[in-house]
C-alpha cells in the first residue's frame, strides 16, 4: 500500500524517526516520508514508531491501499516519489 | 506487488548509513534507499561500495547486479543464501542426471519458449506484416519438442524456432530498425543491441527470482551446466525473453520512443547510449508492474512475480514431482 509518514518532534528526536523511516521509505522532504510497503512492512514500522514514543513527539502515517486513490502532482524542483532510477 | 528494483546510473559512491543504503554521487548529491523496500539493485555507472554495504544487502537479502563498460552484463554479487535445502539440490541434480527427467522439463521449458515467441508474431500478424507461415513453423517445431530424445535434438529445435522467430523482426520492427541476423559479441546493429541488453535484463531477473528459492542457478535442464555461469537461469530467460525483452523493444521501436541516435556505433559493435538505456529500462521496469489475471493462482499478479511463481513451480516438480508449469502466454 502506498504510505505517506509525516512527523513532528523535538529537533534533537528527528534522528530517531528518520533512521527508522529511512530504511523502509523515500525520504521526500524534511519530515515526509512516501513509500509502498507490504502489510506487514507497515505494522512493522508502527511497532517501532510506537516504541519509541515519547510525549513530546507528533507523528501521522497516512495509508491508502488502492493505488487508483492516489495521485500527486509536482511543484517547484521536487524530485518524482518513488522513482527507480538515481 | 512486489518490491520495485532501483537502478543506480550514476557515478559515486555506495556506503551504509544508519541502517540503511546511502549514495553520493559526484555530483554532490547524496541520496538514501529504502533497503527494506528494494528488490534488486543494479549498478550501471562507476559505483564504489565497501564490504559494510554489502553486508547490509547481504541482510536484506537484496542481490547486487552489476553492468560494466557500455552496460554489459559484470556480474551479481548475490546474499548469502536464505533458503536453504540440501533436498532441493539433491533432487534438482537428480533430476538433471535422469534423462527422462531431464528432458521432461526440457520440453516444457522450450514448448513454453517457443509458445511464447509465437504469441508475438500473432500479436504482429497483419499489423506489421504477413507472418503466418513464421507462425504455423512454431507451431510445428512446438509440436515436435515432444518427441526430442535428447538435450541436443531440443536444443536444435530450440535453434530452429528463434531463427524462424527473429527472421521476422525485421518486418516487425518499425524502419529504420533492421534485423537480419542475431549477432552478440558484440551486437552488429541497433536492433541488436537492444535486444542484447533487454536479454540482459531478463537474465538478472531470473536470477533474482532463482535465488529467492532453494534451487541452485548453476544446473540447468535445457543448456548444459558448465563454469562460471548460471544455466538455469538462462533456462528461465528463455521462456521469458519474448514477453519480457522482445515486446518492450517492439512497444518502444515501433511507438518510436526509441531511434537511431539512442545508440552508438564504436569499434564496429553498436550499443545504446546512457540515455536510450534509460529509455528502455524504464519501459521494462514498467512491463515487470504489469499485472495479469492468473488462472491457478486467482488473482492478479504482475510480471514480476509471474517469473518467480515459474521458479516456484520448477523447484515444486523437482522436489514433488507435481506438473510443471513453464509460462506460456494466456492473455
Amino acid at each position: 500500500m502506498h504510505v505517506i509518514v509525516v512527523y513532528d518532534v523535538p529537533a534533537d528526536r528527528t534522528h530517531v524517526y528518520r533512521k527508522l523511516l529511512r530504511r523502509r521509505l523515500e525520504h521526500l522532504q524534511q519530515s515526509v516520508f512516501f513509500g509502498e510497503l507490504t502489510e506487514g512492512q507497515v505494522t512493522e514500522m508502527k511497532n517501532e514508531i510506537k516504541n519509541k514514543l515519547t510525549p513530546d513527539d507528533a507523528i501521522v502515517v497516512f495509508e491508502s491501499t488502492n493505488p487508483a486513490h492516489f495521485d500527486y502532482s509536482l511543484f517547484g524542483s521536487s524530485d518524482e516519489p518513488g522513482s527507480r532510477f538515481t | 506487488m512486489p518490491k520495485p528494483n532501483h537502478h543506480i546510473f550514476a557515478d559515486g559512491e555506495l556506503s551504509r548509513n544508519e541502517g540503511t543504503l546511502r549514495i553520493d554521487t559526484l555530483d554532490g548529491d547524496t541520496e538514501y534507499l529504502p533497503v527494506e523496500s528494494v528488490d534488486s539493485l543494479y549498478l550501471h555507472g562507476q559505483i564504489d561500495f565497501n564490504t559494510r554495504s554489502l553486508g547490509l544487502l547481504n541482510e536484506h537479502n537484496v542481490p547486487l547486479h552489476v553492468f560494466g563498460w557500455k552496460d554489459y552484463y559484470r556480474g551479481s554479487y548475490l546474499p548469502k543464501r536464505g533458503q536453504v535445502s540440501g533436498n532441493t539440490i539433491v533432487e534438482q541434480v537428480r533430476a538433471y542426471d535422469n534423462l527422462e527427467r531431464r528432458l521432461q522439463i526440457g520440453h516444457k521449458i522450450i514448448e513454453a519458449s517457443i509458445h511464447n515467441m509465437r504469441a508475438n508474431l500473432r500479436y504482429y500478424d497483419g499489423r506489421r506484416g504477413n507472418f503466418s507461415s513464421a507462425v504455423n513453423e512454431l507451431e510445428e517445431l512446438k509440436q515436435t519438442v515432444a518427441s526430442t530424445a535428447s538435450i541436443d535434438d531440443l536444443r536444435a529445435v530450440e535453434g530452429n524456432a528463434r531463427k524462424a522467430y527473429y527472421a521476422c523482426f525485421d518486418d516487425i520492427l518499425r524502419d529504420p530498425f533492421t534485423l537480419q541476423k542475431r549477432e552478440y559479441n558484440p551486437p552488429s546493429n541497433e536492433a541488436n543491441a537492444a535486444i542484447s541488453f533487454l536479454n540482459s535484463m531478463v537474465y538478472t531477473t531470473s536470477v533474482s527470482a532463482i535465488r529467492k528459492t532453494a534451487l541452485d542457478p548453476t544446473v540447468g535442464f535445457v543448456h548444459e551446466p558448465g563454469e562460471r555461469r548460471f544455466t538455469l537461469s538462462l533456462d528461465i530467460a528463455d521462456i521469458f525473453k519474448p514477453i519480457l525483452a522482445d515486446r518492450v523493444l517492439f512497444r518502444l521501436v515501433n511507438r518510436q520512443q526509441l531511434s537511431i541516435s539512442d545508440f552508438e556505433d564504436e569499434l564496429k559493435g553498436s550499443l545504446l547510449t546512457e540515455s536510450g538505456r534509460m529509455t528502455v529500462l524504464e519501459a521494462y521496469e514498467k512491463t515487470l508492474d504489469e499485472t495479469i489475471e492468473h488462472p491457478r493462482l486467482n488473482r492478479k499478479v504482475s510480471f514480476k512475480t509471474l517469473v518467480q511463481t515459474d521458479v516456484y513451480s520448477l523447484k515444486k516438480h523437482v522436489l514433488t514431482g507435481e506438473p510443471y508449469h513453464a509460462t506460456e502466454r494466456w492473455w
